[in-house]
């Protein structure tokens, strides 16, 4: 189904966008993937993924049991993948609006 | 004489549009919202993060070796006696977990539906040869034609695991996906 397109705010500023732009083909990925993927130190992922977890987008694990340090997990819930599908094609039709002018 | 400076409105309503940040209403509160170039650069980063998900996603070498066992071990199972086919398939489920788990543990990445969706191409034609097998397995109950059909079924996995592998990573680095390109 087509996503309605839907401008968000929470997603839109850049590492959260990032973020949900990975997660959105791996669903989940471990807290060093993500601030590896975007370059920032622990503290500025963490605020990021606290903004994405207040707001319902995603969730985060921490599986105990498996022996050694404890890896946190953070995975893109529905509506997390919604929002960020209506906030991609709300991008895409802003762009195409601006390639419009430009011709 | 001076020049006469002109007010042009729809000038000052252009630049206005093509600020970094624009401010318009929605609901009666000030929400900040993209320019359409902003868009463009939002675009883009969402694709340098896919190609960057291309490059981590990369897939030990035993691992499609060892999906095959387990899969050849499962498909195998149906035709032995009952005393050792349930064993043989709680071996074979145990080992599949452990796949998964190593394969997380060593990539910093989750198992997802969307890989499937990525290369649905590979991932029905391995479907349907792990269907085919079952149903070989269950119509011939003969051990020469169990032990081919589990290396069909071992080799399959490699090659198409491995294919499926190249078409994820080749559909995120060139932004095929949701149709960009």
């Amino acid at each position: 189904m087509k996503p309605v397109p839907s401008f968000d705010e929470v997603i839109h500023a850049p590492n959260r966008l990032k973020i949900c732009a990975l997660l959105a083909t791996a669903t989940t990925a471990e807290f060093g993937t993500l601030r590896d993927a975007l370059a920032v130190a622990d503290s500025v992922t963490s605020k990021q993924l606290k903004v994405l977890t207040e707001a319902g987008y995603v969730k985060l694990s921490k599986p105990t049991g498996t022996g050694g340090r404890a890896k946190t997990w953070v995975t893109l819930t529905p509506a997390g993948r919604r929002a960020f599908q209506g906030h991609l094609a709300m991008l895409q039709q802003m762009a195409a609006d601006v390639s419009q002018g430009v011709g | 004489m001076f020049p006469v400076l002109e007010f042009h409105p729809q000038r000052l309503a252009n630049t206005e549009r093509d600020c970094y940040l624009s401010v318009m209403e929605s609901n009666g509160e000030p929400t900040l919202r993209p320019s359409p170039d902003e868009a463009r650069a939002s675009l883009d980063d969402v694709r340098r993060m896919e190609a960057d998900l291309a490059d981590r996603l990369i897939t030990p070498w035993w691992y499609y070796p060892g999906l095959g066992l387990v899969e050849a071990l499962l498909v195998s199972s149906v035709a032995l006696p009952k005393s050792l086919s349930a064993p043989a398939m709680v071996v074979g489920l145990v080992g599949l977990g452990l796949l998964v788990s190593a394969y997380r543990r060593l990539t910093g990445l989750g198992m997802s539906n969307q890989y499937f969706a990525l290369a649905r191409g590979w991932s029905v034609a391995l479907l349907v040869v792990i269907l085919g097998a079952f149903a070989v397995v269950l119509l011939f109950d003969q051990p020469l034609v169990i032990a081919a059909t589990a290396v069909v079924v071992f080799v399959a996995t490699i090659v198409l695991g491995r294919g499926g592998d190249s078409a994820i990573r080749d559909r995120l680095r060139h932004g095929t996906r949701n149709g960009k390109s």
